[in-house]
């Protein structure tokens, strides 16, 4: 096993993982889907159905050749009753593909191959691409362009980190779905030419580093980590388990490594095994409100209404998506679940922070737990005082907005606020035809 | 023998002497200041006195003292203050000897009309009370997601105090007091202010680029791209530009056609009387 290599700045987070050991169970899809077709870091692809055609499950609604514009699938089978603009989990207004779905989900024929060795670097890349795989950790950055490396990669690092609290999707998929992302993993290694796989995990999760160690012999070496929040992201985790740090505006690739998250691995796993293209992803539900919390497939275009119906929360108050660190409120109920979605939480009043901010007493917490080695208290000054010059030469914009500064605050100052507000307004002074809707 | 003075005479005699004293050291002083400083243009200082002082940047330069400058040295005409009263830009321009230049004045306008009671919020927002913390939450609290969030961040930016938040929750620009310099504009996330130029005949109080349906859906006043008044216009100076109804000023006259026809009422012909009111 490895040592682990750098020490890392954060915060112990309570780790109240209390759905981790509730089994997959899988939502049936409701009777509308509305699949949004930019659902990705990128360029949505033109659509290549119209009102009126049926489609089947896994039949593509959106198909492109450019790395950056990744297809949406049909999540069942039935009726394309609209294409029109609706309201994204983003909160702002994109094309939705809207389907009836007719309850007898006809499956698209599909094939894959038995073995990952089967396949060639490209054939990977085209069948994850034409898969709809994006990184399901959250940030739906196309898989496909990760794996076409344009510098030398040696290390291939699996993320199983789940750095939230609550979120168990990644642990269940480490433990009840092994053999697709061990397959997975194998054809990301052969796509990016790593030497060395690694899969990382932190240490309140023993059982899937116990049950990895068996069933990844010869695969992947596991590492564990502290789970000491935000080592689930790409940059800490690099520094965590091989003492390699990214450049300021670098990617992973410039240190010669790729990160993977487990559930993308499954989702190319899929792709390439039984060549099934990405329709459903786990979801964690949890929260106060919820009355059946748990982990769940969900198919992809399943409205946020329809999960929370689901696991017994019909009128949620506040509602996020992704983790309780760094999951954004929705403003509506109607938007639907995409593949950056990693869990939903409906929030009890007794959970909801209505606590007022109090002035900055300039403890210094906030630079103790900052892994980016930032000076929140300080970059917070600058915001509001308008000096964005100075904003900006702190570092303003290498905030990775993971919340652990506001977490420790004890002034209880919405920092992680003030920074995508500053970090706006420095985009907008940069550019200023950018802002907007 | 030493000499003897009455009390009042001692003052008399230590004030002169202390005047004396100050008096040679002020010389002094304005000696070496003109030896050290005698290049620079005497003008600058009137000038800066000319100028508004609101430090606006307006005129893209960074300051009253740099637009000073500016002109002195010939760099830019006098109308380049936008905020100057016609007034002082002839002062400047005489005292120059220069042309004043051609100028147009321009106020900043809301080009929402979306009230709280016209475009009701989506969701409650519990968090920083500013437009554009609120804009990077999910698009914002507004059903609307091209509409004014109304939290008054352009309030806090007018350098003038020209902007105040109304009970309707929309900001509402007192034209006498604007001096169009544009911060305000710049400062709002969602684009909902412009700055109108002096002439222009109509303006479409909507920036709204979604489709006629999901407008109606959250908001009553807002532009449905009817296209109706793109049909009306006798003048074709109406057309759809980067996804929304867009006037070109240099084809409308004003006659109010548009505004008539418009059945959200969303555009607004009363440009003349705004601009009359700011030259009053």
């Amino acid at each position: 096993m490895l040592g682990l290599r750098k020490r890392h700045a954060g915060v112990r987070l309570p780790s109240a993982k209390t759905v981790a050991d509730v089994a997959l169970t899988e939502i049936p899809a409701p009777q509308n889907v509305y699949i949004p077709l930019q659902q990705h870091i990128g360029i949505a692809a033109e659509p290549c159905v119209k009102r009126g055609d049926r489609v089947l499950m896994g039949d593509p609604l959106s198909m492109s050749d450019h790395p950056m514009q990744v297809p949406v699938h049909a999540s069942v089978s039935g009726k394309v009753r609209s294409i029109t603009e609706g309201v994204l989990p983003s909160g702002r207004l994109g094309t939705i593909v809207h389907i009836e779905n007719d309850g007898l989900y006809e499956r698209r024929e599909t094939s894959g191959r038995p073995s990952p060795h089967d396949y060639t670097p490209e054939e990977i890349r085209k069948a994850v691409h034409e898969g709809g795989v994006v990184g399901l950790g959250g940030a739906a950055f196309p898989t496909s362009v990760k794996l076409n490396p344009k510098k030398k990669i040696d290390t291939l690092l699996i993320n199983g980190c789940e750095g939230e609290p609550v979120l168990s999707a990644d642990h269940r998929a480490i433990l009840e779905l092994t053999d697709l992302m061990l397959y997975g993993i194998q054809a990301m290694q052969i796509a990016t030419g790593a030497e060395r796989v690694i899969i990382a995990l932190e240490d309140h999760d023993p059982d899937g580093a116990e049950h990895l160690r068996k069933e990844a012999k010869g695969i992947a070496e596991v590492v564990v980590v502290p789970a000491v929040y935000p080592v689930s992201g790409e940059y800490t985790l690099i520094k965590a388990v091989l003492g390699r740090r990214i450049p300021i505006g670098g990617l992973p690739a410039d240190v010669g490594v790729v990160v993977q998250n487990v559930e993308t691995a499954v989702a190319v796993g899929r792709v390439l095994r039984d060549g099934w293209p990405l329709t459903r992803r786990i979801i964690t539900v949890a929260g106060g409100d919820v009355e059946r919390p748990g982990n769940y497939y969900v198919a992809l275009g399943t409205t946020i209404a329809d999960v929370l119906e689901h696991v017994g929360c019909p009128t949620p108050r506040q509602v996020l998506l992704g983790g309780p660190m760094m999951g954004q409120a929705v403003p509506n109920l109607d938007i639907p679940v995409v593949k950056g979605t990693s869990g939903i939480m409906a929030l009890s009043p007794a959970e909801i922070d209505v606590r007022e901010p109090l002035p900055c007493v300039r403890c210094g917490q906030c630079i103790a737990v900052c892994d980016k080695g930032l000076s929140p208290m300080m970059l917070l000054k600058y915001i509001q005082n308008g000096e964005w010059e100075k904003a900006e030469e702190w570092g303003l914009r290498t905030c990775m907005e993971c919340g652990a500064c506001a977490f420790v605050c004890p002034s209880n100052i919405p920092l992680v606020q003030w920074f995508k507000s500053g970090k706006a307004t420095l985009s907008a002074k940069a550019a200023p035809n950018s802002k907007g809707s | 023998m030493p000499l003897e003075l009455g009390g009042l005479t001692m003052v008399y005699v230590a004030a002169g002497l202390l005047g004396l004293l100050g008096g040679l050291i002020a010389y002094g002083l304005l000696a070496v200041f003109r030896k050290v400083n005698g290049g620079e243009d005497e003008r600058i200082e009137m000038l800066e006195s000319m100028l508004p002082g609101v430090n606006c940047g307006a005129c893209g330069t960074a300051g009253c003292a740099d637009m000073a400058r500016a002109l002195a040295a010939g760099e830019r005409e006098p109308s380049g203050c936008p905020i100057a009263s016609p007034n002082t830009i002839k002062a400047i321009a005489e005292l120059l000897g220069v042309e004043e230049g051609e100028r147009k004045r321009k106020v900043a306008q809301l080009v929402c009309r979306g009230k709280v009671s016209a475009a009701p919020a989506r969701a409650d927002y519990i968090g920083l009370r500013d437009c554009v913390a609120a804009n990077a939450v999910a698009g914002g609290q507004k059903g609307c997601t091209f509409g004014c969030l109304g939290f008054g961040t352009c309030v806090g930016v007018c350098p003038v105090g020209a902007i105040k938040m109304g009970d309707d929750g929309l900001p509402h620009i007192d034209v006498a007091l604007c001096t169009g310099c544009g911060l305000c504009v710049q400062a709002c996330p969602r684009n909902t202010l412009e700055l109108i130029e002096e002439g222009q005949g109509a303006v479409i109080r909507c920036i709204s680029q979604a489709s006629g349906k999901t407008v109606r859906g959250v908001c009553e006043v807002g532009c449905i791209q009817c296209k109706i008044c793109i049909r009306e216009c006798p003048q074709k100076a109406i057309s759809i530009k980067d996804g929304r109804v867009w006037i070109d000023p240099a084809l409308c006259d004003g006659c109010g056609i548009c505004a008539e026809k418009c059945p959200n009422g969303v555009i607004d012909v009363h440009l003349k009387e705004i601009f009359e009111r700011v030259s009053a």
